[in-house]
């Protein structure tokens, strides 16, 4: 039998399909979030049926999570995205016991158990400083794409220190840093910084290695590694980490079919 | 109309209420159907909330409602109002103790913003008048202050200070620099006593050198010595001593209530009818009195509905144990709402809920009370009497809520998770509840959703 | 062993007549920590007051209950294991005993406490000694108040606390038409100081440093010919008591008109025409003067914030610069 996960986030909505027989992922996709997330969703869905070359009436549950999870009306029940990534990072690196994912308008710093389940966690519900949106706003600023804004990163040897806050202020602070000479590189290190460290805030004191990061911006090189700067232990980045809570949703639509959930 | 226990809105109260005036309701002079807050008080927020269905809980609620107008009347009665502040259920102990004294706590105005859905605009004007959204939502006692549009103005103000709250203060500060003059009384940091010194206990399992309880006592001493001044009569011990069986009558009854429906298999009555039934104890809602019956009648619901097995929520409900009062009351339907229930509270008021001595001379009686405060001491004694209470109470969760641009949260919560975490095991979330919480609704549904998923998978099988 | 007092209202004068090394926290050496990430509503200084006693477990800090971090903060070092955490009672009342006599039984029990650590025991003699040299710094402090530009007076402060010495630069000459400030606020310390030649690259200069770690911290005053209630001559213990109660100046008394009545002569004899009210985010205690001190004196006030990074970011720049330039175009209001 075969499950689907859909992952309804703040910028893009992404599905899969998992055979729990197998333990493998049959197909993924994603499409751009938009106001008809719910016929997006749908039309992603089928197509990744199609791709399978599976008829959706082969799919035995699916569940729906993230930010617009209530929407999808097509789904057989909606879990948080907690939850979610959770256990899709579980089922891909089980020895994890911290998770970082930082998405496009939140992040969150998940403590897990022994066995994957959830402990414990804790989300940005302050601003989007310590988010993708803002590697989003220096990259539209900028005028450049997200690829050549991580291969910017790299090439940093003193990133700048962004001090404010607020993502809007921040920005001022930016064009304030460029207008003043400093590197380009550097600037954009300064900002994967200022997220790592905003996350880090989230964090607190105690992170228990191995710690996972998964997410849209796990995407981006250079975050991981200023991570493990700010958390001082080492970060590994989730195979396919923008697909990690589809993934999960897609192995609990399997477990609690199974009557495990 | 079902008469089976549910919540309902508004809307469907105005059923409810003629139904049960048809079954021969009787109500106090204040009752009424609850719609009437909305039209003559401009009370919108009552139209986003979900209520218990029971004449018990529009009893309660119009008793909450009718606050200000109760200290109007008093006022024209000639009685002498005093404001206390941010002691949370001792002074009023004291002022209730003589007669011709009605006790009230203006920072109560802040929750009339969660309450009036901003319609009046106390927040915005508090801004104006220097203090922002930086501070707590208590800010919305200051403008209540200047246009006597709320409460009238207290005849005394008496605040505690010292190991309190620094945006309380501040606020309380701005509001004498505005020409409110205040009676501070100094509140000292409770700690454990030393080798050398005398221990005195206090409620809650906590002890305090004697030199700290004598030192409240002394401040303590001052306060009745100005409420008699005010009463033109002397507080005299044995008026203490009445005023601390009274509050203790009300103590023992919001006892029973939270025992009866924090330990019920099956909440017989929801979390937010809890909560303004809890904040009675702080000031008997400025009627001492009308307490113990508002409260009688709840219990009365309560057990009625235990034994009959019904309940407001499903019994399978995830038990949290919520820690900090919230500033919009939504929050707590919504935590019902996605499956969860309260099985104990810490809402910064434990030690208004804990007997006070009875045996002691009534000052010191007090002064230990007062020490009881769980904001005065250690964060580690709050956060061990919540894990006993989690135990106790088989709570499966712990919220902390964050009360918006209230100091002692910056930090509390850290602790309070630690050890609670290291005590028992269970998850503990931080949740900042902003005054109006209609546009986070999503985010704060993702977090209580996520905490009781985390719980359910926690569950043994 | 050093003792790192969190507050300048914790008596060095006592630390020292029990043998140790007290050292204003402010003015110690690797302080603040390295900056970390703050969570909401964290003050800076309190967080690496935290981090500080976090990594110095064998010297001891002493906290004070003035404010709610440092409350807390204490409760989270001594969580983390700092076994030489000492949380000091402030009381914030002034008008009556009871908060001189919570004072008095926070020195003996902080005694103890030094005393466990291995201090001697405070002898009167030892106690006068150390209050005449502390009065005798003080008072050669504040005589250079204003006569010290305004980042060498702040520095001669952070020694004083640093190390209990008084020294005093020259006297500097003050370029002509800048315009007077009074800076008033919390702990400002030495990577903050680039705060002074902001003020005056924007045309200002500080004529009174009211914060915590400047001109006010130097308060405490000695009355040697003081008399105890039964007419006896007070002893160096009640005149340290006396010293700090009855001088004390801060915004977190009840009342906090002390505060008040202690900037008003000042504003005025050194014409003071705007006040830059400085205080660490998360501070409440500072924040909601904003208003009074406007309202009280009349004067312009400009917020600043300081988080967990030293100096003004562009935005605040414009804003400072924006205020001093104000300044230079209204027509002159004194206190």
């Amino acid at each position: 039998m075969i499950y689907a996960g859909i992952d309804a986030g703040s910028r893009a909505i992404k599905a899969v399909l998992f055979d729990p027989d197998g333990q493998r992922l049959l197909a993924a996709g994603l499409t751009d979030q938009g106001v008809e997330q719910e016929r997006l969703a749908t039309d992603l869905f089928e197509k990744l049926c199609q791709d399978a070359g599976l008829a959706r009436s082969q799919i035995a549950g699916v569940i729906a999570t993230g930010y617009g999870r209530n929407a999808l009306r097509f789904a057989d029940t909606t879990i948080t995205e907690i939850t979610c990534h959770a256990r899709g990072v579980h089922q891909l690196l089980p020895a994890t016991r911290t998770i970082i994912e930082i998405g496009g308008q939140d992040s969150k710093v998940i403590s897990l158990e022994d066995g994957g389940r959830v402990r414990d966690f804790a989300m940005n519900d302050r601003c989007a400083a310590g988010t993708g949106r803002f590697l989003e706003m220096i990259a539209t600023r900028l005028d450049m794409n997200w690829e050549t804004l991580s291969a910017l990163a790299s090439q940093s040897t003193h990133p700048a220190i962004i001090s404010n806050m607020c993502v809007v202020f921040a920005e001022t602070e930016i064009i304030g840093l460029l207008a003043s000479g400093q590197p380009l590189p550097d600037v954009v290190a300064g900002v994967q910084n200022a997220i790592a460290t905003r996350v880090a805030a989230m964090a607190g004191r105690h992170v228990s290695p191995p710690v996972s990061f998964t997410g849209g911006v796990a995407l981006q090189p250079g975050m991981a590694r200023a991570l493990e700067q700010v958390l001082n232990c080492p970060v590994s980045v989730v195979p396919q980490p923008q697909f990690t809570g589809a993934l999960g949703a897609a192995v609990l639509a399997s477990e609690r079919r199974k009557g495990k959930v | 109309m079902t008469t089976a226990p549910q919540k309902i809105s508004l809307a469907q109260w105005d059923d409810r209420y003629e139904q049960l005036c048809r079954n021969g309701m009787r109500e106090p002079a204040y009752g009424g159907p609850l719609r009437r807050h909305v039209v003559r008080d401009l009370d919108f927020r009552l139209e986003q909330l979900q209520f218990d269905n029971s004449a018990a809980a529009l009893r309660l609620w119009n008793f909450l409602l009718t606050e200000n107008a109760r200290l109007h009347q008093a006022r024209a009665n000639g009685d002498q109002l005093v404001g206390t502040m941010k002691d949370l259920g001792t002074v009023p102990v004291m002022a209730y103790a003589l007669p011709g004294l009605r006790a009230f706590y203006p920072d109560g105005a802040w929750w009339t913003p969660c309450l009036m859905e901003n319609s009046d605009q106390l927040l915005q004007q508090a801004d104006a008048m220097g203090i922002d959204a930086s501070f707590c939502p208590v800010r919305a006692m200051l403008p209540a202050f200047e246009n006597g549009e709320h409460f009238p103005k207290p005849d005394l103000l008496i605040c505690s200070t010292g190991a309190v709250c620094d945006d309380f203060s501040a606020i309380a500060q701005r509001l004498e620099h505005l020409g409110h003059p205040i009676h501070w009384w100094e509140m000292p940091r409770r700690r454990t006593p030393t080798a050398s010194e005398k221990a005195c206990t206090l409620a809650g399992q906590l002890v305090a050198p004697r030199m700290q309880v004598d030192c409240v006592q002394d401040e303590l001493q001052l306060i009745a010595q100005a409420l008699g001044e005010l009463a033109g009569k002397t507080l005299d011990d044995a008026a203490l001593s009445a005023g601390i069986r009274a509050a203790n009558q009300v103590r023992r009854l919001l006892g029973s209530l939270r025992q009866l429906v924090y330990s019920a298999p099956a909440a017989p009555l929801p979390a937010l009818e809890m909560l303004v039934a809890e904040m009675l104890a702080i000031h008997f809602c400025s009627d001492r009195e009308e307490t113990i019956a508002v409260l009688t009648s709840l219990l009365t619901e309560a057990r009625a509905r235990v034994r009959l097995n019904e309940s407001v929520l499903a019994a399978d409900a995830v038990r949290i144990f919520w820690v900090n009062p919230v500033a919009d009351l939504r929050a707590m339907n919504l935590l019902e709402e996605l499956g969860g229930r309260i099985c104990g509270t810490d809402y910064m008021f434990t030690h208004a809920l804990d007997l006070i001595s009875e045996e002691l001379p009534p000052l010191e009686a007090l002064a230990r009370t007062a020490l009881a405060d769980p904001m005065v001491g250690p964060t580690a004694d709050r956060a061990l009497r919540i894990a006993r209470e989690c135990q106790a109470g088989g709570a499966e969760a712990v919220v902390v809520s964050r009360i918006p641009g209230a100091s002692h949260c910056a930090r509390e919560g850290e602790i309070i998770r630690e050890i609670v975490r290291q005590q028992i095991g269970v998850p503990v979330i931080e949740l900042e509840i902003p005054p109006v919480c209609d546009a986070l609704l999503p985010a704060l549904g993702s977090r209580l959703q996520a905490l009781i998923e985390t719980v359910r998978a926690r569950r043994p099988r | 062993m050093d003792v790192f007092l969190t507050s300048p209202w914790l008596p060095p004068e006592w630390i020292r007549a029990h043998g140790m090394t007290p050292r204003g926290l402010w003015a110690a050496k690797n302080f603040p920590p390295r900056a970390t990430p703050l969570a909401a509503g964290v003050c800076a200084f309190a967080e690496a007051a935290i981090q500080f006693a976090d990594a110095h477990t064998k010297d001891t800090v002493i906290f004070s209950t003035h404010c709610d971090q440092l409350r807390r903060g204490c409760d989270l070092a001594q969580l983390h294991g700092q076994r030489h955490a000492f949380l000091f009672n402030l009381p914030v009342t002034w008008q009556t005993t009871a908060a001189k006599e919570i004072f008095r039984a926070e020195l003996e029990r902080l005694g103890q406490f030094l005393r466990s650590l291995g201090g001697r025991i405070p002898y009167a003699k030892h106690l006068r000694h150390e209050l005449e040299l502390s009065a005798a710094a003080r008072t050669q402090l504040l005589a250079a108040a204003t006569a010290n530009s305004p980042r060498d007076f702040a520095a001669a402060v952070a020694q004083f606390h640093r190390d209990g010495t008084a020294s005093t630069p020259p006297p500097a000459v003050a370029p002509a038409r800048q315009i007077p400030l009074a800076l008033v606020g919390g702990p400002l310390f030495a990577p903050h100081w680039p705060l002074f030649d902001e003020i005056e690259s924007a045309g200002g200069r500080v004529v009174l440093n009211a914060t915590e770690t400047g001109e006010r911290s130097l308060c405490p005053a000695f009355d040697f010919a003081a008399h105890s209630s039964t007419d006896t001559p007070a002893t160096p213990f009640d005149v340290l008591v006396h010293g700090y109660c009855d001088h004390l100046v801060d915004v977190f008394q009840r009342p906090n008109t002390r505060l008040y009545a202690w900037l008003k002569p000042r504003l005025a004899a050194r014409q003071v025409r705007g006040i830059v009210l400085w205080h660490f985010t998360g501070c409440d205690l500072w924040r909601a003067e904003f208003q009074t001190l406007r309202e009280t004196f009349g004067l312009p006030v400009l917020l600043l914030e300081a988080g967990a990074e030293p100096g003004l970011t562009p935005r605040e720049q414009t804003r400072l610069q924006a205020f001093v330039e104000t300044l230079e175009r209204a027509t002159p209001v004194l206190a």
